[in-house]
């Protein structure tokens, strides 16, 4: 008896000590590497938006800085205003990494009191260590950077054990433990507090109640003892009813505003795709970041778990809790997560909490066996068996193993581009601070979640945001589409979307766009914005002309109540517990410890014994093995086709250095000569401002050692989707098929210098120095625009408006249009132009423009606004343009376009607006005609494209009343005049329309 | 009857409150002047009161004013240092619930030296709209006081119709004063000469389009595009070319041009058609 009573001291002893070592590891792992991972994280800087909202306006929760406003009541606030509590004293990004420290130290904490319930304190100390490791908190902490979820499982952990003393001794300090717990799980997460009841508080009160029981109950039969659990729960119905009530009560109160917002906003949208709702067979990148990383270690005890889990009936709960959410970690892999939850709910969750969980579940019962693995049964198999040092080496070898597993997914931003490269935001800032550039809205392009980052340091505001549930927008609502900022990895609804805010700015009051990625630009250029600067950080801004200022938005008024309980009560949670937490440390500690029963010695079954240790062993092995094969792997080229394959992709990436090796060697074809007929052959729309989508291979010939490949590439732009088909020539080189560089055959101009003339204007500002804003002093007059025609159009059932303007002045000119179309007295819609339209004009320099309006759009009359401003830059349109008409196949026309670039700097994207006239001179349709390969300065180059000829089809609709404001003022059109002759051929005409990418204006 | 009692006693209760004056007028008021100034020493009111708050509501700010008891009477000093927006005013003394409110003209003690501001409309003239500027000046000193224009002191706003001449350029309304500067721009362009020559050594024709000028020979503006189009055998062959002193020139292969139908265009000025022929 007194040995017994000294190895439990021991135990108990060892247990606490693996405890501290679990918080030593905690604090020298996730304490120094979240500051570096910070960065790559997913949501860690949404968070720190949040923060710094409340850092700001504490008791105000209307946040004005996203998506043109929105409630911060719509996300439970703990975690946020203790992050913003400590940014007080540290900055905001140290103040998260140190709530986050504090956090994971918690949940070692609870994980040790969650496992004590279970089993003995050896164990719950090796599952203290085990989740300081795990993958998925790993994964959720530096990958993810979901703080709320994991403050909120670390509290829920807390709480369990006193909800199980509770039900097994009904004393209310328990009860109130408990709730005190669970207050601060409902303030830091709502999912975690709803789906906490189900997955584990509900489990952990079975578990009480059928220890409960007699003793000899566990020895009954199934029906016996399900009816003695059933009686069970009669006699505690009051203790239930007390604990479900207060519980409600709790939920309902702490964030009332929350399920206020909930109720009279619901969440409307679209859903918007998410990797852990894929099917994994289907889509494995899905399975490996949402299942195999969090779950891997559980897989690989899985064996052992489920034998634990199936052993006792007092764990019934748990296995049904496990498999339950291991089932709904799987997401759309099976139909059943659809079906259990509804299509709605479905499409609004991410199923990779839910694998999360059953890892959190799963932790003692791993814990259990590696006590087992280390110093008990499992280890007496293995010498037994084999011998100590074998058991040595695969404890050895699983350890390195998952070692190297871990700093795999502690680095995994590092392995795969989970984000752009980190922004140094301080010139972004200093750009928006000056010249009161914030009283404008800001967009955005290729940050990533860096945006939230930007957000949080400054009082500008941007249409785009990174907490799509708060979104209200019907343009964002309506597409799934996260954030505009990364629309291109939304596909076309993607694009479509950011297309319409670009293109509607004035809307927004949108004026600047942060560009850090160049796979937009086309699109920005052909939708009227401006480069104005490229930032010491190599983010360029891109400016839009005629956007008005940002006009003040009505908040979603709260009551001052709500408000206060808002900015109050979720704080007090924590500090109540933690007051609580320190009087039970202090008078009560220690005096349950005898309600659990103790630590049953587990035989493990010899297979268990045996072959589970090598699991981990061989999945983390095979993991690795697998990474480091595709890091390092030769890629095959043993057929021409894959050949072809790695060399588009090279292409793609713009690893020219690798698609030149897939080159047949040759020492007159050198790099360096790849290079150079590299620069003059490609280029363009295609591939520098694309992203390949799907290639398509044809093997055409093969004879002996040579082979001809066509391939048909698409391509993914801003401006739509792109298709080229190219033939390529391969011939055999040992074992490999390697390409022959295709003839060259070079375009040389016969000057060494070219020379291109060019007037520069700049815009002097006459600010005057001084400590109040100049605001008007410093605008310039509105230059002069006069409008030659513009028509309402219908083709069909399609109404789109016609028309063109002139810039009249003697300096370039923005000259900004808006067709307000009257649906009826009182509703409008506005309706903006996209790229068939030249935006920034020369002196004297006129173009044509459609803006689509639509089918079946009801009209009651049209007002039209032409806006000015003086501009700088975007007033170069192209070079030399020739072109002629032909007839093409069913009543087309073929337009054959070419350009001499006479610029001294390259046209990345050569095209030309066409316009066509009917007989009486009504424009009746622009199109924009954009070719797919730059044209480099002194050299031409063409391309083709079929136009179907609008005129005879389009009606002129006169019964509607058009107005024309110029600069606000009302005008008369002018009449039709007449066009140059020489220029005009059968009523079309086109000028050029080309995107130069060389920032001539930014030097 | 027991109604019409009560509507009486409700009515005349209603009346007697109607009636009830709380505040009623300051008595024994002497020495007053009808117009204050302000930043002087002070002024002196006889009132027969143990306690004195006093203020000037003026046209834009009311002014609080000092009240200090010496032997028998009040003297009232502001504290405004600077100076005030002059207008009518009212002197408002209160005693308890006695309160006496005058009326009164307020002006600065001294007259500061104000700061001219000169108005164009609009500032940018373009000749084919206007040739004549709308000027107006006036004098506001630092308390955003009109100040007169001239001795006499009747003149506060001096207003010209200001006729330009014909001759482009930028100037000066103000010297040294650049906010002040206004621009006349060129009108449009008249018609367009063109000329061209083959360079059969550089097998190129170079043709030039210039002097460009408006009604009144100004040059029209540096960087209007003048555009050369070429059509020959349904090709057309559009070359631009940017003013630099009122010429543009374009340099084109002469195979492209040779035989080929020339038109030059500025805006809405058109040369004819030419055939480019070598002589």
């Amino acid at each position: 008896m007194k040995y017994q009573r000294d190895n439990r001291l021991w135990a108990d002893l060892f247990g606490k000590k693996l405890l501290l070592a679990a918080i030593a590891l905690a604090l020298l792992t996730h304490g120094i590497f979240l500051y570096f991972t910070l960065p790559k994280t997913y949501d860690a800087y949404v968070h720190i938006f949040f923060a710094d909202h409340y850092k700001r306006f504490w008791f105000e929760p209307w946040e004005y800085r996203w998506y043109t406003g929105f409630l911060t009541i719509s996300y439970p606030p703990l975690v946020h205003q203790a992050i913003a509590l400590l940014s007080f004293l540290l900055p905001l990004k140290a103040a998260f990494c140190v709530f986050a420290t504090l956090v994971i130290l918690v949940l070692a904490i609870g994980v040790y009191r969650f496992t004590k319930v279970f089993f003995g304190k050896t164990t719950a100390g090796i599952a203290a260590i085990l989740s300081v490791l795990l993958s998925s908190i790993v994964e959720a902490l530096h990958v993810f950077g979901q703080l709320p979820t994991l403050t909120g499982i670390a509290f829920v952990l807390n709480a369990l054990p006193f909800i199980y003393h509770y039900f097994r001794s009904r004393k209310r300090l328990y009860l109130f433990m408990g709730l005190a717990f669970l207050a601060v799980v409902v303030s830091a997460h709502h999912v975690t507090a709803i789906f906490g009841m189900v997955f584990f508080i509900a489990p952990m009160v079975f578990m009480a109640l059928a220890d409960g029981l007699p003793v000899h109950s566990d020895k009954s039969t199934w029906w016996t003892f399900l009816q003695a659990m059933w009686r069970q729960v009669f006699k505690v119905k009051w203790q239930i009813l007390a604990f479900g009530s207060l519980m409600i009560v709790l939920a309902v109160s702490l964030i009332f505003p929350y399920w206020y917002w909930s109720k009279t906003d619901p969440i409307t949208q679209v859903s918007i795709p998410h990797g852990s709702r894929d099917s994994f067979l289907q889509n494995p990148a899905s399975a490996v970041v949402f299942f195999i990383i969090p779950l891997i270690v559980i897989l690989a005890l899985l064996p052992a778990i489920l034998f634990l889990l199936f052993r006792q009936r007092r764990f019934l709960g748990w296995t049904v809790s496990f498999l339950l959410c291991l089932l709904l970690g799987s997401g759309g892999t099976t139909p059943i997560p659809r079906m259990l939850l509804g299509q709605n709910a479905f499409d609004i969750l991410t199923f990779d909490r839910f694998g999360f969980w059953a890892s959190i579940i799963a932790l003692p019962f791993a814990a259990h066996f590696l006590n087992g693995f280390f110093s008990g049964h499992v280890r007496r198999v293995w010498v037994k068996r084999f011998s100590s040092a074998a058991h040595y080496l695969v404890s050895a070898a699983g350890g390195l193993s998952y070692l190297l597993f871990l700093v795999f997914v502690f680095h995994l931003g590092s392995f795969r581009d989970l984000q752009p490269k980190e922004i140094d935001i301080q010139p972004l800032l200093n750009f928006l601070h000056r010249d009161e550039h914030l009283r404008w809205r800001y967009l955005t392009l290729g940050f990533g979640d860096q945006m939230a980052w930007l957000s949080a340091n400054t009082v500008a505001a941007t249409v785009d945001g990174n907490y799509h549930s708060a979104r209200r927008l019907p343009e964002l609502t309506t597409r799934p589409i996260e954030r505009l900022e990364n629309a291109k990895f939304a596909g076309t609804e993607g694009l479509s979307s950011l297309r319409d805010f670009l293109a509607s700015a004035e809307k927004y009051h949108l004026k600047y766009v942060f560009s850090y990625d160049r796979y937009y630009d086309p699109l920005l250029y052909y939708l009227g914005w401006n480069r104005v600067i490229r930032l010491e950080n190599n983010i360029v801004v891109w400016e839009k002309g005629n956007v008005s200022k940002v006009k003040p938005v009505q908040p979603r008024e709260l009551s001052p109540l709500m408000k206060f309980a808002w900015g109050v009560l979720p704080l007090s949670g924590l500090f109540m517990a933690f007051l609580l937490t320190t009087n039970y440390i202090r008078r009560h500690k220690g005096a349950d410890d005898l309600l659990v029963p103790a630590e049953p010695s587990t035989a493990w079954p010899r297979y268990i014994a045996l072959w589970v240790p090598l699991l981990p062993l061989a999945f983390f092995s095979i993991y690795i093995g697998k990474q480091a094969w595709e890091l390092l792997y030769v890629r095959s080229l043993k057929t021409p086709e894959q050949t072809v394959n790695h060399f588009m992709n090279h292409l793609d990436f713009h690893r020219f250095r690798e698609a030149y090796d897939l080159f047949v060697p040759d020492p007159v074809y050198t790099f360096d000569q790849y290079l150079l007929e590299l620069s003059v052959t490609e280029g363009g729309l295609l591939p520098n401002y694309a992203k390949l989508d799907s290639l398509s291979t044809r093997l055409l010939s093969q004879r002996g050692d040579s082979a001809i490949v066509r391939v048909q590439s698409f391509w993914r732009t801003s401006l739509g989707r792109r298709e080229r088909t190219e033939t390529m020539r391969l011939a055999r080189h040992g074992s490999n098929w390697l390409l022959i560089p295709p003839e060259f055959r070079p375009e040389i101009p016969e000057e060494q210098m070219h020379k291109y003339t060019i007037t520069l204007f700049k815009r002097m500002g006459k600010r005057v120095v001084s400590s109040f804003p100049t605001v008007t002093e410093d605008e310039i007059r509105k230059p002069f625009a006069a409008v030659r025609q513009v028509n309402i159009l219908r083709f069909g059932k399609r109404h789109y408006i016609t028309g063109e303007v002139v810039n009249a002045d003697n300096v370039p000119v923005n000259i900004a249009l808006r067709a307000r179309v009257y649906h009826s007295d009182t509703s409008w819609t506005d309706f903006f132009p996209e790229e068939a339209y030249r935006y920034n004009l020369s002196p004297k320099v006129s173009s044509a423009f459609q803006i689509e309006i639509g089918r079946n759009i009801p009209i009651q009359k049209v007002d039209f606004f032409i806006e000015t401003d003086v501009t700088e830059r975007g007033y170069l349109h192209g070079g030399v343009l020739d072109w002629k008409l032909r007839d093409s196949t069913r009543g087309r026309l073929a337009v054959d376009v070419g350009f001499y670039n006479d610029l001294a700097m390259r046209i990345n994207i050569p095209g030309a607006l066409l316009e066509e006239r009917d007989a009486t001179g009504t424009i009746v349709q622009v199109q924009a005609l954009l070719g797919d390969r730059a044209v480099a300065s002194g050299q031409h180059n063409s391309f083709t494209r079929a136009i179907a000829p609008a005129g005879g089809w389009v009606q002129r609709e006169t019964r509607f009343p058009l107005r024309i404001y110029v600069n606000n003022r009302l005008r008369e059109l002018q009449p039709n005049e007449q066009t140059g002759l020489a220029e005009s051929i059968g009523g079309f005409r086109l000028y050029p329309h080309c995107f130069i990418g060389e920032e001539l204006y930014l030097h | 009857m027991k109604t019409q009692t009560l509507r009486c006693i409700l009515i005349a209760g209603l009346g007697a409150l109607a009636c009830r004056n709380p505040k009623t007028a300051l008595p024994d008021l002497v020495s007053l002047p009808d117009t204050l100034k302000f930043s002087l020493a002070g002024f002196q009111v006889s009132v027969d009161a143990d306690t004195l708050e006093a203020w000037v509501s003026g046209p834009v700010q009311t002014y609080p004013l000092h009240a200090k008891k010496s032997a028998g009477s009040w003297f009232l000093t502001s504290d405004q240092p600077h100076g005030v927006v002059e207008g009518p005013a009212s002197l408002v003394l209160r005693s308890g619930s006695k309160q006496l409110v005058k009326p009164v003209w307020i002006a600065n003690a001294a007259t500061a030296t104000g700061t001219s501001s000169v108005y164009f409309t609009p500032k940018t003239i373009n000749l084919d709209s206007a040739q004549d500027v709308h000027r107006m000046e006036h004098l506001v000193d630092v308390w955003r006081n009109l100040l007169a224009l001239d001795s006499g002191r009747t003149l506060y706003f001096d207003e010209r119709l200001i006729e330009l001449g014909t001759r482009a350029g930028t100037y000066r309304g103000v010297a040294d004063r650049p906010l002040s500067s206004y621009y006349v721009h060129s009108g449009s362009c008249r018609d367009i000469p063109v000329r061209y020559r083959f360079n059969d050594t550089a097998g190129m024709a170079v043709i030039s389009a210039g002097p460009l000028t408006d009604d009144w020979n100004n040059e029209q503006a540096g960087g209007t595009l003048v555009v050369f189009a070429l059509r020959q055998k349904g090709k057309v062959w559009r070359y631009e070319s940017r003013l630099l002193h009122a010429h543009a020139s374009v340099a084109v292969p002469k195979e492209q041009a040779l035989g080929a139908i020339l038109q030059v265009s500025v805006h809405r000025t058109h040369s004819p058609l030419i055939e480019l022929v070598q002589n």
